[in-house]
């Protein structure tokens, strides 16, 4: 043996001797010791009764949190998910609700109160009556709110009164969730619409006003909410274009259900000269239903598809959020524009097939209140190119929920669908209309025309404008009046966490034979990564181990995903800064 | 442990302040209250300035926000009328925000549409004014808006609402006083927020 071999031999023995050290002080390093058990059982005790400043104080302890993901993940990721559902629910209760934002409160509610989720297993669900008693003690609202949450979790009294007649089915109510009860309050509201659609011939406005202020329409689910604005809509460009017809005229309309007048009007006002009448027709255009030329058959529908999917990458080439997404397709993700049905939305991502769907309605009621057939417009690449402009707008927001989905595939993590996507979405869409009504005057010409007949049009101008007036608050309305049914990062988080260590627990107590039927035959990692909140929640007992791990795994890293979100939205911040010192009209305000 | 408790201490006084039935006073405002001259309650005290909390309004904050943003805002949250809440805002913004340079910045693009429009067929805004405010030269406006509820969806539903701005320059950034009502309330409410307005202090 020479020296060398000596001087080896004795790095060798130096290095197992480290490594065993370190071995030795990575074990000690993940127990607990005794204070921070006493901690752990603090935090769990404050948690369990649902105590939300035990919540927060455990939240934001982040040191004593990463130290407990190391010695007992576990644990770490089931209390996580019930102190951050519990941080949501007080931060959703604590929101300034509006009373007619009743129907939002009972959605937003019934996303987090149900069945295995993790509020219910803190004492809160699934049937929502312990709430009121958890408001009760921990929380103290005003006489208003509680009101307000006595109806949105639709409390027995308040939707069936007080009677002994009705009291014999409130057992049967009590243990409904407020999504079972507001199925059952919207399928009766549904049918009393569609009896009245189907039947009722009156437009006028005390029939209207009686309309509005029924209760029963307050419960439509919300494609039930479209028909019953869409309805209103109806009866009052009905009720104003009768006005202008002569007594033969109006006979003819006279004992028809609402879709039949609204056809017959159509035909009545076609092609009117005078001002007045043009809006008019307008009006009833957008709210009739399509006759058979102005709809799109299937080989009109592909090719218009097509069409529309050429102009409008050139629509928004040249904006600073238009730019961004070519970069992103320029970049080998595929754009793929449907026009197909959207229940009740103007366009739509899906994930699942890679496409953009345009709402059909909105593109038939574009063709009927410019007068155009599916033949001429087809015909016509200048009416193609207004087409994309009009939809342009809310191509941005889709193309951008795209690069969302493009982006968690690409860092590899489970991506939720969350209320940062639509910050995003819509904040991308603001500056993009912004930045377009400042530069293309055929844009704006467009919008400005739109906007006097069409919801589609006058949203994009407000998304527009809410913006304009200040990002931040535009964050807070996103969140609280447009997309208060969508879970913020953190609830959709903490409800999958929450499955997922249950799912954990339940397997330390399954025999072999059971943990290999799931590792034989459960859900592949590939198939899990596309679940939505709910899928996934609801079916964890059936993914394999190593899939439950890695999705439990990226959500416990939660800064790889607001630090997205953060970023995303400082952009869209800033380019609206550029904006406005680029193009924007100088200010003539002066200061004091 | 003591951490913990201490902890659990200190977010319990925050919660009081913030969730409490509407008159109540932050404890740390409490501990601490800037008096004013028109009453012996208690001010509730933000960042660079004091107020009055209406009795009967609730209190709203996004700390996080504030902290991130450097927009420190306080809502106030009134009586409900026509479907809808009346609101006071009161906010700060720094210097450094994230939205706005200045505040004639702000006044533009909060007394306009964003194409500089002063009607539309959902919005209509008055005039830009100056004024006084507690004895410091403001700029006011008001405007109303047709405002969509769901605008993701085709949905038509809307609520007309009437708001009203008082803009005060401050040594570095600026105040914005914001009033919020439905139409058909927004008189019935204006002395709570003129009464608001006397007991707003930049400090």
């Amino acid at each position: 043996m020479n020296a060398a071999a000596v001087k080896t031999r004795a790095g060798k023995g130096l290095l197992i001797a480290a490594l065993l050290c370190f071995a030795a002080f990575s074990a000690g390093a993940q127990e607990l010791n005794k204070a921070e058990t006493d901690k752990l059982n603090a935090y769990e005790t404050a948690i369990s009764s649902a105590d939300p400043l035990g919540a927060k104080a455990f939240l934001a302890d982040t040191d004593f949190t990463d130290r407990l993901k190391l010695a007992a993940p576990e644990k770490a990721a089931a209390l996580k998910a019930k102190a951050q559902a519990l941080n949501d629910l007080e931060t959703l209760l604590d929101k300034p609700w509006r009373d007619n934002e009743e129907m939002a409160l009972s959605r937003a509610l019934s996303l987090r109160i149900d069945f295995n989720k993790p509020l219910e297993k803190i004492g809160i669900g699934p049937a929502p009556g312990n709430l009121l008693p958890w408001m009760a003690k921990y929380k103290k609202y005003s006489a208003h709110k509680e009101e307000l949450v006595n109806k949105a979790i639709r409390q027995f009294e308040v939707i069936f009164g007080t009677s002994p007649a009705a009291a014999a089915n409130k057992p049967s109510w009590e243990v409904m969730t407020i999504r079972e009860r507001n199925v059952f309050l919207a399928e009766k509201a549904n049918r009393t619409l569609e009896g009245l659609i189907g039947s009722e011939t009156s437009t006028d406005k005390a029939y209207r006003d009686k309309l509005k202020t029924a209760e029963i329409f307050k419960y439509l689910d919300p494609s039930g909410q479209g028909r019953y604005q869409r309805y209103l809509s109806q009866l009052a460009a009905a009720d104003a274009a009768k006005a202008k017809l002569s007594p033969s005229q109006l006979d003819k309309i006279k004992d028809q259900p609402i879709e039949q007048q609204m056809y017959l009007l159509g035909g009545l006002f076609d092609k009117s000269k005078t001002r007045g009448a043009v809006n008019l027709e307008r009006k009833v255009d957008a709210s009739r239903q399509s006759k058979p030329g102005e709809t799109l058959s299937f080989q009109n529908n592909q090719l218009l598809a097509g069409m529309l999917q050429t102009s409008m990458v050139g629509e928004v080439k040249g904006t600073l959020a238009g730019d961004k997404i070519i970069k992103f397709y320029n970049s080998g993700a595929k754009l793929n524009v449907a026009i197909e049905s959207c229940q009740g939305c103007y366009a739509k991502y899906e994930p699942s097939s890679g496409k953009i769907i345009l709402d059909s309605e909105m593109i038939q009621q574009y063709m009927r209140v410019n007068n155009l057939t599916a033949e001429a417009l087809l015909k016509d690449k200048a009416q193609v190119a207004a087409l994309a402009k009009y939809a342009s707008p809310i191509f941005v927001e889709e193309a951008t929920h795209q690069m969302q989905h493009a982006w968690a595939d690409k860092a590899n993590v489970y991506k939720p669908y969350v209320q940062e996507d639509e910050i995003e979405g819509n904040s991308m869409q603001a500056l993009y209309t912004t930045e377009k009504m400042r530069k293309d005057p055929k844009f704006k010409d467009l919008f400005l025309k739109m906007e006097k007949s069409t919801v589609y049009a006058q949203k994009r101008m407000e998304t527009m404008d809410r913006f304009n007036e200040g990002p931040v608050k535009f964050d807070k309305m996103i969140r609280q009046v447009y997309y208060y049914g969508t879970p913020s990062f953190d609830a959709a988080s903490s409800q999958i966490l929450s499955a997922i260590s249950a799912e954990l627990e339940r397997r330390k107590t399954l025999d072999a034979a059971a943990l290999t039927e799931i590792e034989k035959s459960g859900v592949e990692l590939k198939d899990a990564m596309g679940m939505t909140v709910q899928e996934l929640s609801g079916s964890a007992a059936d993914i394999k181990t190593a899939a439950l791990k890695k999705i439990q795994d990226d959500l416990l890293h939660a800064s790889v995903y607001t630090g997205h979100y953060e970023s995303a939205s400082d952009w869209t911040g800033s380019m609206l800064g550029a904006v406005q010192t680029s193009q924007g009209p100088k200010s003539k305000v002066g200061a004091l | 442990m003591l951490k913990l408790l201490l902890s659990f201490f200190l977010l319990s006084g925050c919660s009081y302040a913030e969730d409490n039935a509407p008159a109540a006073q932050p404890k740390a405002a409490a501990a601490k209250p800037a008096q004013s001259a028109a009453a012996k309650d208690p001010a509730y005290v933000m960042e660079r300035f004091t107020c009055l909390v209406p009795a009967g309004w609730e209190i709203s904050r996004d700390k996080a926000s504030e902290a991130k943003n450097k927009i420190y805002e306080l809502g106030l949250i009134g009586p409900r009328a026509e479907n809808a809440p009346v609101m006071i805002y009161a906010a700060y913004y720094a210097k450094d925000n994230r939205d706005f340079k200045t505040y004639p910045e702000f006044v533009t693009r909060n007394s306009k549409d964003a194409i500089g429009r002063t009607e539309t067929p959902t919005r209509k805004y008055s005039a830009v004014t100056e004024t006084t405010l507690g004895g410091k030269k403001a700029l006011a406006f008001e405007r109303e808006v047709k405002e969509f509820l769901h605008p993701e969806s085709t949905s038509e539903e809307s609520v007309q609402v009437r708001e009203k701005f008082y803009v005060l320059p401050a040594k570095e950034g600026f105040f914005v006083l914001h009033y919020y009502a439905p139409v058909s309330a927004f008189n019935k409410h204006l002395p709570v927020f003129k009464k608001f307005l006397s007991t707003f202090k930049p400090l």
